[in-house]
């Protein structure tokens, strides 16, 4: 069944525009960041019946926000700037924004984000297995995944 | 204990926490996780009240809508211009099931808001303008006089029908929409919120003469915009459009309210 979208803005769009605050720390940034989650996620609105919306939500504003942290440069309210602003400005380079590559993982099951498994994990503490069920990996393929990102960050705080 | 974070306190106020967090929930200070998860949802009631849902889902419609549009348009341009056809063969049916189905439901004058706004009431559709006359705020009666420049502010309240529309029809034969927000606007952005709401945006009157009608038309499906303003169009070209009901398809129900505008003979501006 199809989601209403209705219920489902109601229901889910005060956490998404919180979990947006927290991350670009301007209000009415946050909020266009919430719309643009909205219009991502309810685009696919007849493929959603069987996902969960909390999770999903949330991991593609985790992406809408890093794609305008890397765009504007902005920094973070809170939480770790420094790490936040370094995840967003050396990971995922590719030409097409890190939110519609969250939405054709999701839908075409490409590979997850590495800047999202270490915002879910650096940022918001969640632990290895609590990633894992966030984002469909392996705990062990979660933990590949950071230590290759760490390993890339010391690569980048050790540039002269 | 040790604190939850924001994320996992949203989940449990959401009644999704995933298995894998289950045991730090059960770990948690559950008077101090009951507090949190209360003041989130007190932050959800208030961030709906200023922001209501049913303005916010229109425009993203709105917004997939033209994207959709946008996208059809490259295919179209790409490929065959199928999807035009299509469109065009789809229209033409609606066309036709509107015309067969014309039905007059409710009398106009019926109607008009009762005072009290404010609290969900199912079964009757209100629709309520409000004027503002300096620093105050006044509740627009039937037939009261407005005049050029006067802000007009609306609320409704669908009376448990899930979608609607609103436009005005003024004495020129101007028909303007006000919800959804967009005339390109797909049927699904004319979901309207569950209780009383107010329209975004408050407008400013024309000199338009005679009368500014405003119709709320509801229905518990989706409503096509674009076949209820080409209705509300051709019934603007009608003598008596400031009195009489707006013929709709069957499974749409109308409140109007009607404001009149001051008659240019007349020395006085009193209401009649």
């Amino acid at each position: 069944v199809p989601v209403d979208s209705h219920t489902y803005y109601a229901t889910y769009a005060p956490m998404v525009l919180r979990r947006c605050r927290k991350l670009l720390g301007d209000d009415q940034t946050a909020r266009d960041a919430m719309h643009d989650v909205f219009v991502q996620v309810l685009s696919h609105a007849h493929e959603l019946a069987d996902q969960a919306p909390s999770s999903l939500l949330f991991r593609i504003a985790t992406n809408v926000c890093l794609n305008r942290i890397r765009t504007r440069r902005r920094r973070p309210e809170d939480g770790d700037p420094e790490l936040l602003v370094a995840i967003a400005e050396h990971t995922d380079p590719a030409a097409r924004s890190a939110a519609r590559a969250a939405l054709d993982r999701l839908f075409r099951h490409e590979p997850d984000d590495t800047a999202v498994i270490a915002i879910l994990h650096l940022h918001d503490k969640m632990t290895l297995e609590e990633v894992a069920a966030e984002v469909g990996m392996s705990v062990s393929g979660v933990r590949k995944r950071l230590q290759k990102l760490r390993t890339k960050l010391h690569a980048l705080e050790t540039q002269p | 204990m040790t604190a939850l974070p924001d994320w996992l306190v949203e989940r449990a106020a959401l009644d999704e926490v995933p298995p894998a967090s289950r045991d730090r929930i059960a770990g948690a200070d559950p008077r101090a996780l009951a507090d949190q998860v209360a003041a989130l949802r007190d932050d959800n009631a208030a961030e709906l009240a200023r922001h209501p849902a049913g303005p916010a889902v229109a425009q993203l419609e709105a917004r997939i809508a033209a994207e959709a549009q946008r996208r059809a348009g490259q295919r179209r341009r790409r490929h065959l211009g199928w999807l035009g056809l299509a469109t065009s063969v789809a229209a033409v049916l609606v066309v036709t099931r509107l015309g067969a189905e014309r039905t007059v439901i409710d009398d106009p004058e019926r109607g008009v808001v009762a005072r009290g706004d404010g609290t969900r009431v199912k079964g009757a559709p209100r629709l309520v303008a409000f004027r503002q006359a300096g620093e105050q705020i006044e509740q627009l009666e039937p037939d009261t006089v407005v005049r050029a420049g006067d802000v007009i502010q609306l609320r409704y309240n669908a009376g448990g029908r899930g979608y609607g529309v609103i436009a005005s029809l003024d004495g020129a034969g101007v028909v303007t929409l006000h919800f959804p927000l967009s005339e390109d606007a797909p049927p699904q952005a004319t979901a309207v919120p569950p209780d009383t709401a107010t329209l975004p945006h408050a407008y400013a009157l024309d000199d338009a003469p005679r009368f500014e009608r405003f119709f709320f038309i509801t229905a518990n499906d989706p409503v096509d915009v674009q076949q209820t303003l080409a209705a509300l169009r051709a019934f603007a070209r009608r003598e008596d459009s400031a009195t009489a009901a707006l013929e709709l398809p069957t499974g749409l129900h109308q409140r109007s309210l009607r404001l009149r505008k001051p008659d240019p003979t007349s020395t006085h501006h009193e209401s009649p």
